[in-house]
């Protein structure tokens, strides 16, 4: 009974594999995993054979991954860098909330103003340089999978906008609850509804980002690579790039700044906001380098 | 040079090493790999580890895949690949003699 169900979570582990590395691996590990007695270690470890897997596509043998494929895989893996570097610069924004404390830390130092000025110009450029390079990539998802009859792609690209109205919905229904509340009784303290509905509209704007992003992203994987398309979205890939590396600077000299200059700012700049954006950006940095080796080769 | 290369194997240093003795006797598929390493060394191979080790061996050139027996595919020692293991085993055997003259009689 038990090996029964290890079989069964063996081979949906397999999934997890990449799809060359599957085309090449998976019918022999089956093979094997059906002989072979499993465990827990077992499942954990394909868990992290599959991640290694995904870590080095080079080990398969040439050509059993196209070109055009490998760029997009790594265009792929810089999108989900962006995801993780708007995960940190968002909340950033706020640092300028309540305005005349921020007013007060940044007139006698302009160049805490400067540096979040930076912040902020390399987020909007990451995000017009992602949204250059992936809604015609999307567009000819769409049309090309309307041509082919398929029904799963089109059904993925609608949930990013399933989630936006959803959102949408959510702020309506709660902002004439916090309105009527804050008409009928301004300084009355916060009630369990109100701090309920701040913390749902919280969750659900995480839940429709993440879920889309992991839509947009099984969208893109399931669909056979372009080549053409793929050598152009490197271009705007590059700039997004770029704007994550200057906006993780800007954003550790801005931390920098608060805690020399502006002390009552530092806790919006701390270790984690520092380390998403690092790691997204060094995710990024390299997902670029593998992609541009591969459009050379 | 092939300390070099045997560095790039990372955690599969000691798999890429254990399937090159097992393929030694012969051509293998992967189940028969992992029972033979397990009555030879007493090591448990789970099948992810094996196959990371078989990709970078393959990659490498120190195997070869043989043509499909039903679903099992088995794989067989290259020349560059006994080469290698030779090399491997004389280093060990090197060790295991410093080793046993440093240490003191029981």
């Amino acid at each position: 009974m038990m090996q029964r169900h290890y079989k069964r979570w063996t081979l949906r582990l397999l999934r997890c594999y990449p799809r060359a590395w599957r085309e090449r691996y998976a019918e022999e590990m089956e093979a094997t995993l059906n002989q072979h007695e499993g465990t827990v270690m077992t499942l954990v470890d394909l868990l992290r054979g599959a991640l290694d897997a995904h870590l080095h596509p080079s080990l398969l043998p040439d050509g059993s991954i196209p070109a055009a494929r490998r760029v997009r895989n790594s265009e792929i893996a810089i999108f989900c860098a962006f995801a993780l570097f708007s995960v940190a610069w968002l909340p950033l924004q706020g640092i300028r909330d309540p305005l005349p404390i921020w007013e007060n830390a940044v007139q006698p130092h302009p160049e805490i103003r400067a540096a979040f000025d930076v912040v902020q110009i390399a987020g909007f450029v990451a995000f017009l340089a992602i949204a250059a390079g992936g809604l015609p990539y999307l567009a000819l998802l769409a049309r090309r999978a309307v041509c082919d009859r398929r029904r799963d792609i089109p059904l993925l690209l609608t949930v990013p906008f399933l989630a936006m109205a959803l959102l949408a919905a959510y702020g309506l229904l709660a902002s004439s609850t916090w309105t009527q509340r804050q008409t009928a009784a301004p300084d009355a303290p916060f009630t369990l509804r109100a701090v309920a509905l701040q913390f749902g509209l919280l969750a659900m704007i995480a839940l429709a980002a993440v879920g889309s992003a992991a839509a947009i992203i099984l969208a893109v994987a399931r669909s056979e690579p372009d080549a053409r398309m793929a050598r152009y979205a490197l271009i705007p890939a590059t700039v997004a790039t770029l704007a994550m590396v200057f906006g993780w600077l800007a954003t550790l000299m801005l931390g920098m700044l608060t805690i020399m200059e502006a002390p009552p700012l530092r806790s919006f700049v701390d270790v984690p906001v520092l380390f998403l954006m690092g790691s997204a950006a060094a995710l990024a940095v390299i997902a670029l380098h593998r992609g541009l080796r591969q459009r050379a080769g | 040079m092939m300390r070099a290369e045997r560095a790039d194997f990372g955690r599969f240093s000691d798999p890429a090493l254990l399937i090159l003795s097992s393929l030694a006797s012969g051509p293998k598929h992967g189940y028969a790999m992992m029972e033979d390493i397990r009555q030879f060394s007493g090591t448990h191979l789970e099948p992810g580890t094996l196959y990371g080790a078989l990709a970078r061996l393959e990659h490498r050139g120190w195997i070869e895949p043989l043509p499909a027996d039903e679903r099992r595919r088995p794989y067989r020692l290259t020349g560059v690949g006994a080469t290698a293991l030779r090399e491997q085993v004389a280093t060990m055997r090197r060790i295991v003699t410093v080793a046993s003259e440093r240490l003191p009689d029981a």
